[in-house]
């Protein structure tokens, strides 16, 4: 039995007060339902603070063989060390003054170095967890060094099992090194199990070389983006009806390449699909995340010429959920003697039945500077919808539109494409049984 | 935490930052943008000229704190700030990105420092902190002109239930004699739950 509360979609339990019949006998209570008044229920709560202690990495350790308290290093392996900003060597932070510098010493042969550094964290079981860091390579000497951020849990037989896993491989290309931190984030798709209290933030650091590779970690964070957990407790509602926060894009890393009809990109259409002037093709030299890229390019013409190109994918949604759409954008390379400014629009839009689209979320990147807007690395962007999807919509579109007139050569980045739903209630009802949605 | 739905124990779906993209200036005095007021200014200004605006995160414009510069190494400071109204008893996201165009120097080489702050003004008048980045570029070869960085910070406490305002400022300061540039862009405030902690059952029942 629920009620609707005037202006208010969704149903309030009744609240149901209970009073004694007689003094002389406990065992006897009345109880009266008001169905003109909603009850709060308290729920049981998920973390508001942040769960990653020293996430600047601003404290040293206490214990001598530790560089950062609170975090530890395992499986360091041939002469690769985490330190604070070495001697005679200032400080690259992202936040604070001080991070922590993965690095490998020289050796007198190329071999494989890695190095974890790792430290436990108390959840609460049933809540929905999100990893953030920024990373900074700063020096690499030879083939490829990898750093993954991961947050996972172990079951009573050892067995680790990752809820956020975000790995970072970098080639040696002059684009990928000293361009300056880089934020990356992720959430996790599904709960801490309800059997599961404690998680693993870890980050493993490894490369083949003979030394000479720094990559600077900082700003770690995990916190709970579920207010309330999903795992029943003593005393309090369990979350049942949110938005479930998993991705909703599908190759949002642009990873899996056995795309067709116009596209290298599985899931995802090019608009047009056929063009010499401008089109979308996959790069693995400068990744954001993962190995592969999305690279727009906007192809060199004798004459300046309008160049554009969009990358589309057709999300199923949840009605009366807020959207949150993050991505990465690295401005690679200016056309010269450009008659426009190069834009790139990420957008998520639904159409209604006249094809009529309407905006949900909107981002437009221009680079118009010359100089200090080209080849500086990937910049993370997150935005969320004031407004949730419209009841009765099930579907809207991730829109990359790339678009420049110029003669040379253009070319934008885009990677590690996120569409997840705000885990807050829906405001539609369609789901609840038994209650009238026109009152 | 309390289930209401009630619209007094709700948190704002929508973004509490008006003109966080510095797409709007103004020309009223000391607000170079719509909404913000640029306070405490030192020997460094936020400048909206669009023609040292124009490398931005996103869309076409961005806040440029810019220090003088001088003869002496002098500390140099400036702020830029808006006030936003929030709902007691929620809890806040704040976001922003942010790029060391140029980093000035000295015979001490200057450290410029850029710290956003969400605050509150409590009963008595003094600012309380609700969240605080402080951001801090120490080195010439390895920090300046390396693009927009992202920032994101989220409150460890909710906003007090007996207070309905917010200000989101960015301090910037350095003490230099050739002067720093930076940009900022992109500034958000958003609640991060759906309910506010202030919300009492008789609260709820009597809105409703």
């Amino acid at each position: 039995m629920g009620r609707t509360i005037p202006g208010d979609c969704c149903p309030r339990p009744p609240c149901v007060y209970t009073t004694q019949v007689s003094n002389r006998n406990d065992n006897q209570v009345k109880i009266e339902i008001d169905g003109s008044k909603c009850c709060c229920i308290p729920k049981c709560p998920c973390e508001s603070e942040e769960l990653v202690r020293n996430g600047s990495f601003e404290m040293i350790s206490a214990d001598s063989t530790q560089p950062f308290a609170d975090w530890r290093t395992v499986n360091a392996l041939s002469n690769t060390i985490v330190s604070r900003v070495p001697e005679n060597m200032l400080p690259v932070a992202y936040e604070g003054i001080h991070s922590a510098w993965f690095i490998t010493e020289p050796s007198p042969v190329v071999e494989q170095h890695s190095i974890s550094l790792q430290q436990n964290v108390t959840v609460t079981p049933g809540c929905i967890y999100r990893l953030s860091f920024a990373e900074n390579l700063l020096t690499a000497s030879d083939f490829t060094p990898s750093l993954t951020g991961r947050v996972f849990y172990t079951d009573a037989g050892g067995n680790e099992f990752d809820l956020i896993s975000i790995p970072i491989a970098k080639d040696i290309n002059p684009a990928n090194f000293n361009r300056g931190y880089t934020f990356h984030q992720k959430t996790a798709d599904i709960p801490v199990p309800c059997d599961v209290s404690s998680v693993t933030v870890q980050f493993d650091f490894s490369v083949r070389d003979d030394g000479g590779t720094t990559w600077l970690l900082d700003g770690v964070s995990l916190r709970a983006v579920s207010c309330a957990t999903s795992c029943a407790k003593d005393g309090c509602a369990v979350a049942s009806n949110i938005c479930q926060p998993g991705n909703l894009v599908r190759n949002g890393g642009f990873e899996d390449l056995t795309g067709f009809q116009g596209t290298l990109f599985q899931y995802w259409r090019q608009i047009p699909e056929t063009g010499d002037l401008a089109f979308v093709v996959n790069e693995s030299t400068i990744p954001y995340e993962g190995f592969f890229s999305a690279l727009f390019v906007g192809n060199a013409t004798p004459v300046a010429e309008s160049k554009t190109v969009a990358l589309r994918q057709a999300v199923p949604v949840t009605p009366g959920c807020r959207l949150e759409l993050s991505f990465a954008e690295n401005f690679v390379q200016r056309g010269e003697a450009a008659g426009s400014t190069p834009r790139l629009i990420a957008r998520v839009y639904w159409v209604n039945d006249s094809n009529i689209e309407f905006d949900l979320i909107y981002v437009a990147i221009a680079k118009i500077d010359e100089e200090s807007d080209v080849n500086k690395g990937y910049s993370f962007h997150k935005k969320t919808a004031d407004i949730p999807v419209p009841c009765g919509v099930n579907n809207v579109y991730v829109e990359f539109e790339f678009y420049v007139t110029s003669i040379g050569n253009t070319q934008w980045l885009v990677d590690g494409v996120q569409l997840r739903s705000v885990p807050w209630e829906p405001v539609c009802c369609h789901d609840f049984k038994g209650v009238d949605k026109h009152v | 935490m309390f289930d209401c739905q009630c619209q007094r124990c709700r948190c704002e779906t929508g973004e509490l930052i008006r003109n966080g993209n510095f797409e709007v200036r103004s020309s009223e005095p000391n607000h170079p943008f719509q909404f913000w007021e640029e306070v405490f200014p030192s020997f460094a200004r936020v400048t909206s000229d669009p023609a040292l605006t124009n490398i931005a995160y996103e869309g076409f414009a961005a806040a440029r704190f810019n220090s003088q510069n001088t003869m002496e190494e002098l500390d140099k400071s400036v702020a830029l700030q808006q006030t936003v109204t929030a709902t007691p008893g929620c809890l806040y996201r704040l976001s922003f990105a942010e790029n060391l165009l140029i980093k000035g120097n000295g015979m001490a080489a200057a450290i410029p420092i850029l710290t956003a702050k969400v605050i509150y003004i409590d009963n008595y008048g003094n600012a309380v902190d609700l969240i605080v980045v402080p951001i801090l570029k120490f080195d010439q070869n390895r920090d300046p002109d390396r693009g927009y960085v992202y920032h994101e910070a989220t409150a460890d406490v909710p906003v007090p239930c007996s207070v309905s305002e917010l200000i989101v400022r960015f301090e910037y300061f350095e003490n230099s004699s050739i002067g720093s540039a930076w940009l900022l862009d992109s500034v958000s405030l958003r609640a991060v739950c759906p309910t506010s902690v202030c919300c009492q059952c008789d609260v709820c029942n009597k809105v409703c």
